[in-house]
């Protein structure tokens, strides 16, 4: 029996159970998260690797434009077996203090999953809800006055963004009477007029606000700076691709060849200049790595606005590249808070965490041969191909924080391996378990830095599929997989 | 029937003014309730009687409730004498 | 300067609700989803109360969610609640004596609450309403003694074990849709005639799950919330917040 509701139901089934299987027995309940985890990404590779052609499957039996559909194509399916993976890789394996946050990390689990699978966009709304609340959970998680602070105003940022983004799918329902995406797309004349690029940017504003969008990022430095960094790694690793995601599944199948990509593009070119230039001036590690993802995802922005194909390509590549790396930095500021200059010499104390950092400094920054490197020539390439005054404006402020980028991460690198003074006296050992964390993300980069050339192709294939846009509609429209048909005229 | 939709606007008008008129938090609190009370009437009016009973329980009953016992612990948590400004 | 992009977003966002309140027409929405669910929704599930096959039938994966997110609310502000007073707090004991009218007309009222929350409940697919709203004046019905006698002990062990098993008999539901060859959460048990009780297959069944589970939650966050801590930790964090604020301010 394999079906990919599982993946939704199996996280949320433990979450609501984990209270009760932690007054039985504590042992037993610290079991329960990791299997879980385990399972869904069995589920989910089963299906990635067998996979020929997209399916939508259709929940609760009802066909497609009137019940909700799963919308599955390898894209899907790639983010359904990396956020199990991702959550095993940064579960909370020490944590004694309590069963609540290992709830809502399965929560997380299942509600990120929901929002990579569905194809409906109310269905879409209600994950990112349940996303944000168990992340708003996890930010708290830190138990001190500072994170209470920060995680308030995320809260507030977070409220706003969601009436924008409720909003912004009140009016395409209006427009169009579906909630279906494909069935949206089937009926896109009617969202080319100024309301339907009003819903688009509210819903991008409302979702940005995940996916660390220029106006409504102000939440990000304060929350990473004093979460803990396994939190900081997920938010800013895979919560924010997965609204990107959503973002851009939207764009591929109503707003294709409309206006909708020049705003993509301006917001993304202003988070990259704010975001660079403030990390650039950031006085703390955690801060500046907060700065920095702001900018990354700003370029993630850019390259998903270049038309076509070649816009899906950059757009994965440099946000698969950002998923990879920045947990792993994150993960590295666990004893290296404070500020920069108080890291002189760390790389004594913690050889293998300096090294780590050179590695994945190196692949932000796009020094070949690092896939960040390969992230950026796709990037280049397609902004050139794009060939568009603005496209080119973007091309030119890339390589500018590209130039910044490795001024202040090398800034830090110098710093972490210059001789040791009387005044760095807190010790910068990193924990073993961070170490290995960092490390098996080392592994991976340096596995995909070998095999570069199957990866690309492999890359643009998934690529070309999801940016298909028929494809999208007919898979949903005319052939979703109902196990026992109903009678539907 | 327009009559009853004027008049729950009306209430609804004065209630949201209200809100940020009044001193204290306790009784802006209670005119958010009174704002959600009149729009699950308008509810009604719209043959919605779901959506006005959930605005009704939860926008008068349960929200405000929530906001109230958080108030109460902040004032708590608070020195005496500091609870009357922001 | 935080003021000042405050204000250039505000008005960034009133030009953008302009441009939709220039060019929206009210009242020319097409109905293509909802006159066809208007159609045939009586017939594919059975259910009287159309709203009840939307929210539990063509939509039951949305309402999964919806309970999800209670849940996640519930248990984000329980692990906020428990960091600040460290370990499960005790009701005040000086706090001062309600009423004898607060107290009997609470008496009077609970049975009255129970009722009517149990039956918007079960006859959620019938008439309006259904396991949230009923769920919500359940919940009602065991906070009011809390208010009226504050030390007022409340089981939070028995209501985490109604959450949970509620929650866990929803999903449960919808898997075994699954295992008889059927999508995830498909209705099954038939139709039954429509308007009675025992109608509309399985759609009552999730919304008894629905109340029971929303009640439960309500309940104990709402006891959470009135339980009041030890004031000291409390006042430290306010305090230490303020001067963050004050910080970011700057």
């Amino acid at each position: 029996m394999n079906n990919i509701a599982f993946n939704i139901a199996l996280p949320l089934l433990a979450a609501f159970l984990l209270p009760v299987i932690h007054n039985g027995s504590a042992k037993a309940s610290r079991l329960v998260g990791p299997f879980v985890l385990l399972a869904m990404c069995w589920f989910a590779a089963a299906y990635f690797i067998f996979i020929e052609h997209p399916v939508a499957l259709a929940l609760g039996g009802f066909l497609p434009p009137l019940g909700i559909s799963f919308h599955l194509d390898q894209l899907s399916l790639l983010m359904a077996v990396i956020i199990p993976l991702m959550l095993l890789l940064l579960w909370p394996y020490t944590n004694r203090e309590g069963f609540r946050e290992e709830a809502l990390l399965l929560l997380l689990a299942g509600a990120s999953s929901g929002m990579a699978l569905s194809g409906d966009l109310f269905n879409i709304y209600v994950f990112y809800e349940l996303l944000s609340v168990a992340s708003f959970g996890l930010a708290a998680s830190t138990h001190n006055g500072a994170a209470f602070a920060a995680t308030f105003r995320y809260l507030v940022i977070s409220g706003l963004g969601t009436v924008l983004a409720l909003t912004g799918i009140g009016l395409i329902y209006t427009q169009t009477g579906t909630l279906n995406l494909a069935h949206i797309g089937q009926l896109a004349a009617q969202l080319d007029n100024n309301v339907g690029l009003a819903a688009f940017a509210l819903i991008v504003l409302g979702i940005g606000v995940k996916a660390e969008i220029f106006p409504v990022n102000g939440w990000v430095p304060e929350v990473y700076a004093t979460a803990k960094p396994r939190i900081s790694a997920l938010l800013a690793g895979l919560i924010s691709k997965l609204a990107v995601l959503a973002i851009v599944r939207l764009l591929v199948v109503a707003y294709a060849d409309t206006d909708a990509l020049s705003l993509l593009l301006v917001l993304g070119i202003l988070g990259i200049i704010w975001g660079e230039l403030s990390a650039w001036r950031a006085k703390d590690l955690k801060r500046m790595f907060a700065f920095s993802s702001i900018g990354q995802l700003g370029m993630v922005l850019v390259a998903f606005s270049i038309p076509g194909e070649a816009g899906m390509f950059a757009g994965l590549a440099m946000m698969l590249h950002h998923l990879l790396v920045k947990p792993a930095l994150f993960m590295l500021t666990e004893n290296w808070s404070g500020s920069i200059s108080s890291l002189t010499g760390a790389a004594r104390q913690s050889p293998l965490g300096a090294a780590l950092f050179i590695l994945f400094a190196l692949s932000l920054i796009g020094v070949p041969p690092f896939p960040g490197f390969w992230a950026k020539l796709i990037m280049v390439t397609g902004l050139v191909g794009a060939d568009d005054s603005l496209y080119l404006l973007a091309l030119g402020i890339l390589l500018t924080a590209t130039v910044i980028e490795a001024n202040y991460l090398i800034r830090c690198a110098i710093q972490l391996y210059a001789p040791a003074d009387e005044n760095s006296s807190q010790s910068a050992k990193h924990g073993r378990l961070t170490l290995s964390i960092s490390s098996a993300l080392g592994v991976v980069l340096i596995i995909s830095l070998f095999s570069i050339t199957p990866l690309g192709n492999k890359l643009y294939q998934i690529a070309a599929e999801a940016s298909n846009r028929s494809l999208y509609i007919n898979t949903t429209l005319s052939n979703a997989q109902v196990p026992a048909l109903r009678k539907i005229q | 029937m327009i009559w009853v939709v004027a008049l729950m606007v009306i209430i609804m008008l004065t209630a949201a003014v209200a809100v940020l008129v009044v001193e204290s938090h306790i009784s802006a609190l209670a005119a958010t309730s009174a704002v959600s009370l009149a729009l699950s009437v308008l509810f009604v009016v719209l043959k919605a009687p779901d959506v006005a009973m959930t605005e009704a329980v939860v926008g008068a009953g349960l929200s405000t409730l929530i906001l109230a016992l958080a108030l109460h612990r902040i004032l708590q948590a608070q020195p005496a004498g500091e609870d009357n400004d922001a | 300067m935080r003021n000042y992009s405050a204000l250039l977003f505000a008005s960034g966002l009133a030009f953008l609700l302009m441009v939709i309140a220039w060019q929206f027409t009210i009242g020319g929405a097409p109905m293509l989803i909802g006159n066809a669910i208007l159609q045939q929704a009586a017939d594919e599930l059975g259910a009287a109360n159309l709203v009840t096959s939307v929210v539990l039938g063509y939509r039951g994966i949305d309402t999964l969610g919806e309970i999800a997110i209670l849940f996640t609310a519930a248990t984000a502000t329980s692990l906020v609640l428990s960091s600040i007073s460290g370990q499960r707090s005790r009701p005040a004991p000086n706090t001062a004596q309600s009423g004898t009218i607060l107290i009997s007309s609470s008496r009077l009222l609970f049975p009255l609450l129970l009722t009517l929350g149990l039956y918007i409940v079960l006859h959620g697919h019938l008439t309006p309403g259904g396991g949230f709203q009923g769920g919500v004046i359940l919940a009602a019905a065991f906070f009011l003694p809390l208010l009226a006698v504050p030390g007022h002990g409340v089981n939070h062990s028995g209501l985490a074990l109604v959450e949970g098993f509620s929650g866990a008999a929803f999903i449960l539901i919808g898997i075994i849709a699954l295992f008889q060859g059927n999508a995830f959460l498909q209705p099954f048990m038939g139709h039954g005639a429509m308007g009675s009780l025992f109608s509309a297959g399985t759609l009552p069944l999730l919304y008894i799950a629905v109340g029971l589970k929303v009640g439960a939650e309500l309940s104990g966050l709402l006891a959470n919330l009135a339980e009041i801590g030890p004031a000291h930790p409390v006042a430290e964090i306010s305090v230490e917040t303020q001067s963050v604020k004050g910080s970011a301010h700057q």
